[in-house]
Parts: C-alpha cells; sequence; structure tokens
C-alpha cells in the first residue's frame, strides 16, 4: 500500500530532485497532501481523483496520505498532479513499482485522464539525467524534453492510459524528436535602414564584440528600427547556447510546441513594464525580461524617463541578475546587449532639470557633466563636490581641445 | 554584415578557449586581467590611450571599456594586435564626444 517517485520541483532554473510518497492506509476517507504544497499542488486532489476515474480506477476508500519531501521546500504549480497519480497507482498495485522506478515525472492532469503541457519540461528533463533517471512527461512537451540528450528516456505520454499500457508493454511508446524552432523568416533585415551609415558600423561592432549600446537622438530618428535588427546580424545560437536560453524559456512557459529557439532573443518591454516584469521575481520566481533576453538583445527604450530603481537595476549589464526572495535567493541568467535609447531633449535644462532621468544619466556616467542640470545635482548633495572638480577638469580639457 | 560578425566572434572564442578562459564567449565577458592580456594596444595606441584617459578623466573602468571595445574593432579587421586606429575609433564612441558637440 506503498508507492513512491521521483519529480522535480524549480528554484529558478534549477531543477531540484523531489520524491512523491504515498501511503494508503486504514482510516478515514481522505486524500492528504503534505510538504508544503501551494494552491495549484493543493488542487490537484480534484484533478487526480477524477483522472483515476476516468480511467477506471476509483480512489480506495482509505486515508491516502500524499508526503512531497523533503517537505521543507515549497511545492509551486501543477506538475505534481502526474507523479502524485503514478505513485498513487502504484500503492493501488495497478502499476508495478519497478516500472516507474527509473523515471521522474511531470505533468498536469485533466479531468479526463489526457496529460497536460506543463513548463519546464527541458530543464526537468536535465535534472532527471543528472539523477539518473529517464523523465515522464506531457506529450507537448516530448520534443522539447528531448533536447536534454540522445541517451536520457523520455516518455511522452498524451494520456494516462498510455502510460499504463506502456508499462504493460501493450503499446509502447516511441522516443519523441527534439526539434529546433528554424523561424529566420520574422527577423527584421538591417536592409530596410536607408544610410544612416555610421549607426550601421556601431551596430556591427556591438554584435562583433557582445557590447552594450546608447543610443541617443530625436524621436524618428530610427532608434528603435535599428535596435529592432540588431538580432538579425547576430550569429545563431551554438548547440550549447541553445539550450540554455531555451531553458530560461521553458521556464516562462515561452517554448512554444516545444521546440528550441535557434535565433538569439530580442525583448522590447513596454517603457512602464514593472521592475518585477523586467528582472523578474515574486513568490514563485520566474524569469523577467532581462532573463530572456539571455545571449540575445534587450531594448530599453528612454530610460531618462524610467524610474531610478529599475534603471539601476539595469544600469550595469552583468552576467546574472540577482533577486532576493525572503524564502530563497537565486541568480538568473541574464546576458544580454543592453540596448538602451534615450530621445534627446530638445526643450532647455529647465524641462531636463524636472525629470528623473537627471539623476540616472549622472549615475550611468560618473564621467559625464557637461549639460547636468543643477537640480540633479543639489537632489545628490553627496556627489556635488566630486562632479565640481570633474566639470573644473572636463571644462579645462575642453579649453585644451 | 552577419559574416563579418560570425567571424570576429569565432575569433573571440577561439582566443578565450586558448587562454582556457571558459566562461567567456565575448570581448565584453572579459576580465580585466585577461584583457590587459589580449587587447595591449601598439606603442602609438597606449599613447593614445593614455592621453585620452588623461583629457577625457577616464575610470577605470571607462579604460577597460575603450580597450574592449578596441580589441573587438581590430577583431572585425582580423588584426591580431591593437592599433593606434582601433582605439581612436574605441575613444569616438564613448559618450563624452557627442555630448560636448551637443554643449557647443
Amino acid at each position: 500500500m506503498y508507492g513512491q517517485i521521483s519529480t522535480l520541483a524549480f528554484v529558478g532554473i534549477e531543477a531540484r530532485p523531489v520524491e512523491v510518497q504515498v501511503r494508503i492506509t486504514p482510516g478515514q476517507t481522505a486524500l492528504v497532501i503534505v510538504g508544503l504544497p501551494d494552491k495549484a499542488v493543493a488542487e490537484s486532489r480534484e484533478r487526480v481523483r477524477n483522472a483515476l476515474h476516468a480511467i477506471g480506477l476509483g480512489m480506495p476508500y482509505r486515508h491516502v496520505t500524499v508526503n512531497l519531501a523533503p517537505a521543507d521546500l515549497p511545492k509551486e504549480g501543477s506538475q505534481f498532479d502526474l507523479p502524485i497519480v503514478l505513485a498513487m497507482m502504484v500503492a493501488m498495485a495497478a502499476i508495478a513499482p519497478d516500472a516507474i522506478a527509473g523515471y521522474a515525472a511531470i505533468g498536469e492532469l485533466a479531468l479526463d485522464g489526457s496529460i497536460r503541457t506543463v513548463p519546464g519540461a527541458l530543464p526537468a528533463a536535465i535534472g532527471a539525467n543528472a539523477m539518473g533517471k529517464g523523465l515522464i512527461c506531457p506529450a507537448a512537451c516530448g520534443s522539447e524534453a528531448a533536447w536534454a540528450g540522445e541517451d536520457v528516456d523520455i516518455l511522452a505520454a498524451p494520456h494516462l492510459l498510455s502510460l499504463v499500457n506502456h508499462f504493460k508493454g501493450h503499446q509502447l511508446l516511441a522516443r519523441p524528436k527534439p526539434v529546433v524552432d528554424r523561424d529566420t523568416a520574422s527577423l527584421p533585415d538591417l536592409r530596410d535602414v536607408k544610410g544612416q551609415e555610421s549607426a550601421r558600423r556601431v551596430l556591427e561592432v556591438a554584435a562583433a564584440g557582445g557590447h552594450n549600446l546608447l543610443m541617443i537622438g530625436p524621436p524618428g530618428a530610427g532608434k528603435s528600427m535599428l535596435a529592432a535588427r540588431l538580432p538579425s546580424i547576430l550569429p545563431s545560437l551554438s548547440a550549447e547556447e541553445m539550450l540554455e536560453v531555451s531553458m530560461v524559456h521553458s521556464l516562462a512557459g515561452e517554448l512554444m510546441g516545444g521546440k528550441l529557439l535557434s535565433e538569439r532573443p530580442f525583448r522590447a518591454p513596454h517603457h512602464s513594464a514593472s521592475m518585477a516584469a523586467l528582472v523578474g521575481g515574486g513568490t514563485r520566481p520566474r524569469p523577467g525580461e532581462v532573463s530572456l533576453a539571455h545571449l540575445g538583445v534587450a531594448r530599453r527604450a528612454a530610460p531618462a524617463a524610467r524610474d531610478r530603481r529599475d534603471g539601476h537595476r539595469t544600469r550595469q549589464p552583468s552576467r546574472r541578475v540577482p533577486f532576493a526572495h525572503p524564502a530563497r535567493r537565486r541568480h538568473e541568467p541574464m546576458q544580454v546587449r543592453l540596448r538602451r535609447s534615450r530621445h534627446e531633449l530638445q526643450a532647455g535644462s529647465a524641462l531636463r532639470r524636472r525629470l528623473p532621468g537627471a539623476h540616472l544619466r549622472a549615475a550611468s556616467r560618473p564621467h559625464r557633466s557637461a549639460d547636468r542640470g543643477a537640480g540633479a545635482v543639489g537632489r545628490r548633495p553627496r556627489a556635488a563636490g566630486a562632479n565640481r572638480r570633474k566639470r573644473g577638469g572636463a571644462g579645462a580639457s575642453g579649453a585644451g581641445a | 554584415m552577419r559574416a563579418r560578425v560570425a567571424r570576429a566572434r569565432e575569433l573571440q572564442r577561439a582566443r578565450f578557449v586558448a587562454l582556457g578562459a571558459r566562461t567567456m564567449r565575448t570581448n565584453a565577458d572579459c576580465s580585466g586581467r585577461i584583457l590587459e592580456e589580449i587587447a595591449t594596444p601598439d606603442a602609438e595606441g597606449v599613447a593614445l590611450l593614455r592621453q585620452a584617459a588623461e583629457a577625457l578623466h577616464l575610470s577605470a573602468r571607462g579604460f577597460h571599456r575603450t580597450l574592449r571595445v578596441a580589441r573587438t574593432l581590430a577583431d572585425l579587421d582580423g588584426a591580431e594586435t591593437v592599433g593606434r586606429m582601433h582605439v581612436a575609433e574605441a575613444l569616438s564612441y564613448r559618450g563624452e564626444t557627442l555630448r560636448q558637440a551637443n554643449a557647443a
């Protein structure tokens, strides 16, 4: 009356091994899930009950305890449905324990017993491989999970019954084939840009060395147009890079049809996007826009009009963006060409002084002082002395030149 | 243009692999120590860079950033060492010159 199977919980892009243990004991009829389940996991009780009923297995009139170990790691999302039902079927002697011993499982159940797609199949498959096991996942995620490696055993099942039939040997499931999303046609081409020779040269340099880029110019000068065409001159992702990028996108649930990305991502979050949307986070940490642009291009329009806090978060581009949560601390990959653009302010310094961007530029460019508004300096009293010194220096150099 | 970019990136990748810096892919990822090793310009370039660092009040970070871009420019040219030309172009991409033109 005992069954168990491995599964994985995501902490950032890392997949941690979790064991689902099910024990059926005499006592009051109930299904209890313990081990820090969140709401989505707690609700899996109803999906599990209905899915079992749909394949002709009734819930036993006993006390069923489901434990998700380690008990102190919070379990989030709906991917625990499938491991719970499989462990339960082992406990009910519907599946032989050794049939699933070599697998970890993720998947969400529908009430009719079919297995619905869940985010994170690729990191899960890599995590399962690290545990020395194969992965049982939804059919729609199969081609994504297959990227984990040739030698990783992947079972991609559309329905609970097809899994049962596979284990009984009636109808074997074939290993899914890895698929790459080769869609280059949709990328805007740099040929659309007329003239702008120096801007094109700078784009080429930034692409070649992976440097960051700040574009300044009046509205309509073509900053965004040039930025959108940067990915088209970047080289395609190598196999290793493809995995890295796709892992992040997989967790965000943005991989379409289980295909890996072969082109570099271009992210242009709306300028009013919140900090959490940009750098990721939340109680269930999810990758933000900068992480989704990993190894690609992130466009940050008009930082001058931005709140200074998230301006600072992306001010010094780094390989990893840290985000802290009281419960855990994670570092998501973030290796992007940060492409900022800023509308040149045509109005005089009176307007400029009122803009929060005055801080931002002051902070992001410590050695720029020529056109900084006096207001901004006033609001940063400690920097004022240093600035004055630099201003003197800049003046002297200007005279020299 | 994409082919030129790919060639420059291949140069960088091969160089970092040769130096055993596995985590680095592009010049932008390059750390200070390795940067000095691979991007120290020729005598004329060094002279120009020192002069510019004085005039523009380049910080240590700004100095390295300029070197990084200069290395990329040399890679695009397929040049073995960073020359005076590359340093000059890299300096021109820093904001100072642009802003001085604006202020005038």
